[in-house]
Parts: structure tokens; C-alpha cells; sequence
């Protein structure tokens, strides 16, 4: 199912939430959804799934508009920070009525992923810790096995082991039944290796849409000394600077791939944290 | 309508509203048994007590309904891919169910306490509708006068239910300020200025006359109970898809 955004503009009052977005989410691949906080990642989630309207543009899916369009609604699933359950509800309760809304919910899954990280589907979902509240629509997420995940600061309150697990087992689901999956985070050296395509927000407004290696490539970044990295920076325009006492660390990005190295500096491919936070930097400034 | 999917949005509604139901009738099956028992162990001063429990507790029950239902129905669809539109449609549908439902619930009821409990000499089991509309509290109803009986109770209780959910929906899209002035504003209306007015009013004022009319045409026959509650209930549907229809849908607090 290929998701469509068409100039999506979003106020609350005078804020500009989200400012004349447009982008595609093609059929089965990984995207990321990066941005600082307020950046405008949540409500661009919930209204691709209807849970807010925009105050302008439309999103199709295959070519169909989703607003009240349950059939197109039905095969997206967004697993969100917010709890919209029941209070008195329970995790196995849930998971009875999610089989009553997805035929492809797999119930058997779902109760082996919940063994697996150990999340006890009788305690109610409003008695669950942050982490394991996480960990409850993370089970949901990975069992609905619908053609569309989105998955909005999924490893929240998870420690390391649970979002080692979680991440190996969305790779295994993306593995055994492709879906196209969008995943929202400020984790961004933990999603890195796994993301196809970045979008990034930044105020509102879609700061880059594109693949990861096409978004790399020629971003690099220098380290050593700083009178050395002032030298080297002659005539060259950064997209960031840090310095930490007599060190400074630059990231740059240049065309033509990654320069010849230079005695005394550091160069090695920037990731895609460092690439971000130097985009937010420039923009920013 | 084709972009639809009313299916399980309606069993998991229904669902809940069965469960519920099961609840309630549980209880007031204790209520008719318990405290007519009471009565008949430890009589009272008064000759004979004329007992109605049903009506009103089925009308509570459903505004209660409305008010916890449509909000937790809404977060509940829109969690899994179902719209505004399916899950309002599949609460009316409920709650017209759950109103038929509990009137035929209470002729069950008032068949069962009155087998029970009419050949004692210190209570009476009865009906609103008996009371109101035969002006006879000990009259054997006919099956014609059951269906009747039971459509007030449904008429009652839909538009009860329609009405919590217009409850419910205003404080979900009203801002804190307008909260407020609807939470303390309505209640100072209706229990200080409006009685006020109308005692002020003097008896040949058209609003009194008009109110004396309504009373007549609302008490003479159960038709006109049925006609009004359904009619108030179709008006309050309509307020509450108006205010459904756009809200934004967050989580509760």
C-alpha cells in the first residue's frame, strides 16, 4: 500500500504545526521519521490515521483518500505513545479485540512475544510501567501484520536488552512478511542500520526526503586539533561545528564522496546522528 | 457507506453493551426479589407500597452508558483503523438495541414481581406506565399495553443515552474555560433560574400555557411519551454527530 501526503498544513491557533508537507511512503521499506521534539512527528502520524484532520491537504492511500475510509484506515496501524484503551482493560483483553479488528491478527504471536519480554497480558494496560506499556503496543504492533506499521518513539522506557530484542524481531517480521514500516525516533544510532529512507522534520517543515545512502553520501566528518581543523576548513562551508577545549569536530558534505585523508585530522563518514544534528545546526542557524 | 467497516466495530460495541446489560439485569433482578422481601418481612407503617424500581434505573443506566461509551468507543476504533463514522453508527445501533433490550427487560421484570409479590398485602409490584398512563397502579396489563410499556422504557432510555453522549461529547470539544461555564452554568439554570422565571411567569403567559399544553398531550396517552423521547433522542443524535464528526480523538487523561 503506497501512503501519499499532499501539502499537509496543520495549526493549532497561531502554531504551525506542520507546514505544506508532501511525501510518499512507497510499498515494503523501512523509513525513518527523524526530527527534534515539537518537530511535528506525532501529528503528522496521527493524521495519516485520522486521529486529528488537517487544516489543509489530504492523504491518499493507493490513490484513495483515508479521510473516514476505513478500508484504507484498516490496513495502517499506528502504535503511538498514548494510551487509547480502556482503562480497566487488560493486555489479553486487547488482544481479543484487536483480533476482532485485524483478521491477521496472530494471537499466537502475540502471546509468545509477550512471554518473550516478559509482559504479563493479565495486569491492566493503565497499571503497565512506561516500559512495559511500550512493550504491550509493541506486541500489538508486530502481531496486527498490517500492510502499513507506523511506530511512533517505539523503544520508549525500554532498556537496552528489550530494544535489542525489539529491533531483531522487526527485522524478522520485515523479514518473513514485508510491510512498509515508519518508525519515529530520537534514537537515531540504534535505528540507523535498519532505516532504507529518511524523512526529517524540523519546525514543521520536511527538511530532507531521501534514501539513507543518498542522503550520506559525501557527509563526513573531521576531527583533530583545532587550529588543523580551522586550516582545513578554509574555504569550505560546514554544516557543523563543535568544540570541546582544544579539539573541534566539523561535519561537512561534498559530492564528490570522502576527501583524501590529511595528516594530523581525523575524516571518516558521518553517521546518521551526526548528519542530523549538523542539519538541525545549520538550520537553526 | 462502501468504505465502511461497521462489522467489528459494532460486535466489539454490542459486546460491551451485552455485558453490561448482563450487569444490570443481574441487579435489578436482586433489587425486584430483595427489597420487595423486605417489605413483605418488616412491613411498613403504610397500608400498602406500590414498587417500581425498573424505569428509572434503566434510564440511569443508559445516560451512564452514553457518557463512559461513546468516548471510549471513539479511541477504541480510531486504535484500530476504524473511523468517526462506523463507530458513531455502531454506538446508535447499540444503544438502539440496548434500549429495546431493556424494555423488554422490564415487562420480564414487572411479570416476574408481580407473580412474585402481588398476592402479599404490603407491596404492590408496578410500572411507571401503569401509574401514569392507566391511573391504575394494580391493572393486569394486556400484551398490547406490554408492548407499550416496554416501548416507553426503550423511547426513555435511547434518548437518556443519546443524551450522555451529548454530555460526553461537549466536555470532549469544549475548551477548560467553556467547561466550566457549562458545568456550573447549566446546573444554576436549570435548578435556580428556570424555576425561578417560570414561578415569576403569571399563569396567562403563552410559555406557562404552552408548558400546560405540552403536559396534557405528554400525559394523555403513552404514544406521546413514546413520540417525544423518541423525537428528543433523534435531536441529541444529530448534536452528537455534528460534534463527533470532526473532534480530534486523543487519549484520555
Amino acid at each position: 500500500m503506497k501512503i501519499e501526503l499532499q501539502n499537509i498544513s496543520k495549526h493549532f491557533g497561531s502554531t504551525i504545526a506542520l507546514d505544506q508537507i508532501s511525501l510518499t511512503l512507497e510499498e515494503n521499506r523501512i523509513y525513518g521519521l527523524l526530527g527534534n521534539n515539537g518537530a511535528g512527528k506525532s501529528t503528522l502520524l496521527n493524521i495519516i490515521t485520522n486521529r486529528i484532520y488537517p487544516t489543509e491537504g489530504q492523504v491518499l492511500a493507493d490513490g484513495e483518500a483515508i479521510f473516514e475510509n476505513d478500508l484504507a484506515l484498516g490496513q495502517i496501524f499506528l502504535m503511538g505513545e498514548q494510551n487509547f484503551y480502556p482503562e480497566d482493560m487488560r493486555v489479553n483483553k486487547a488482544f481479543r479485540a484487536a483480533e476482532i479488528f485485524y483478521p491477521h491478527f496472530d494471537m499466537e504471536k502475540a502471546m509468545e512475544l509477550s512471554r518473550q519480554f516478559g509482559l504479563n497480558t493479565q495486569k491492566k494496560i493503565s497499571n503497565l510501567s512506561t516500559g512495559y506499556a511500550s512493550i504491550f503496543r509493541l506486541v500489538l504492533a508486530l502481531s496486527v501484520n498490517t500492510p502499513v506499521l507506523l511506530l511512533d518513539e517505539p523503544v520508549l522506557g525500554l532498556d537496552a536488552p528489550h530494544r535489542d530484542l525489539f529491533y531483531r524481531l522487526l527485522l524478522e517480521k520485515y523479514a518473513e512478511s514485508p510491510c512498509t514500516i515508519l518508525l519515529s525516533t530520537h534514537i537515531i544510532q540504534e535505528v540507523a542500520n535498519l532505516l532504507e529512507h529518511v524523512l526529517i522534520l524540523h519546525n514543521g517543515k520536511l527538511l530532507k526526503d531521501l534514501p539513507v545512502e543518498e542522503l550520506l553520501r559525501g557527509a563526513y566528518t573531521v576531527s583533530g586539533p583545532a587550529a588543523l581543523v580551522d586550516q582545513y576548513l578554509l574555504g569550505k562551508k560546514p554544516l557543523s561545528l563543535q568544540s570541546v577545549g582544544g579539539l573541534k569536530s566539523a561535519t561537512l558534505q561534498q559530492n564528490d564522496g570522502l576527501p583524501k585523508p590529511v595528516e594530523g585530522l581525523h575524516i571518516a563518514p558521518a553517521s546518521l546522528q551526526e548528519y542530523f544534528i549538523s542539519l538541525v545546526q545549520e538550520e537553526e542557524n | 457507506m462502501s468504505k465502511m467497516n461497521l462489522r467489528p466495530m459494532l460486535r466489539y460495541t454490542l459486546r460491551g453493551s451485552l455485558k453490561a446489560i448482563s450487569v444490570f439485569s443481574l441487579v435489578m433482578l436482586l433489587v425486584s426479589i430483595c427489597i420487595p422481601l423486605m417489605f413483605v418481612l418488616t412491613p411498613p407503617a403504610r397500608d400498602q407500597i406500590h414498587f417500581s424500581a425498573f424505569f428509572m434505573s434503566a434510564a440511569i443506566f443508559s445516560l451512564v452508558s452514553g457518557i463512559v461509551g461513546i468516548r471510549e468507543d471513539l479511541r477504541m476504533g480510531i486504535q484500530h483503523g476504524i473511523g468517526r463514522r462506523s463507530s458513531f453508527l455502531s454506538q446508535l445501533i447499540a444503544g438502539l438495541c440496548s434500549s429495546l433490550l431493556l424494555g423488554i427487560l422490564g415487562q420480564l421484570l414487572l411479570l416476574l414481581g408481580q407473580a412474585l409479590w402481588n398476592g402479599s398485602e404490603t407491596v404492590f409490584y408496578t410500572d411507571l406506565y401503569q401509574i401514569v398512563y392507566l391511573q391504575d397502579a394494580e391493572a393486569v396489563l394486556s400484551l398490547g399495553q406490554h408492548l407499550e410499556a416496554a416501548l416507553c422504557t426503550a423511547s426513555l432510555c435511547l434518548a437518556t443515552q443519546a443524551g450522555g453522549m451529548l454530555i460526553s461529547l461537549l466536555f470532549y470539544r469544549l475548551n477548560k474555560f467553556w467547561k466550566l461555564v457549562l458545568g456550573i452554568g447549566a446546573p444554576i439554570f436549570f435548578c435556580i433560574v428556570l424555576p425561578s422565571l417560570l414561578s415569576a411567569l403569571p399563569s396567562s403567559s403563552p410559555l406557562l400555557q404552552g408548558l400546560s399544553a405540552f403536559g396534557k398531550w405528554f400525559g394523555a396517552a403513552a404514544s406521546s411519551w413514546i413520540l417525544f423521547f423518541f423525537g428528543a433522542a433523534l435531536l441529541a443524535l444529530v448534536l452528537d454527530w455534528l460534534l463527533c464528526r470532526k473532534a480530534a480523538i486523543t487519549a484520555a487523561k
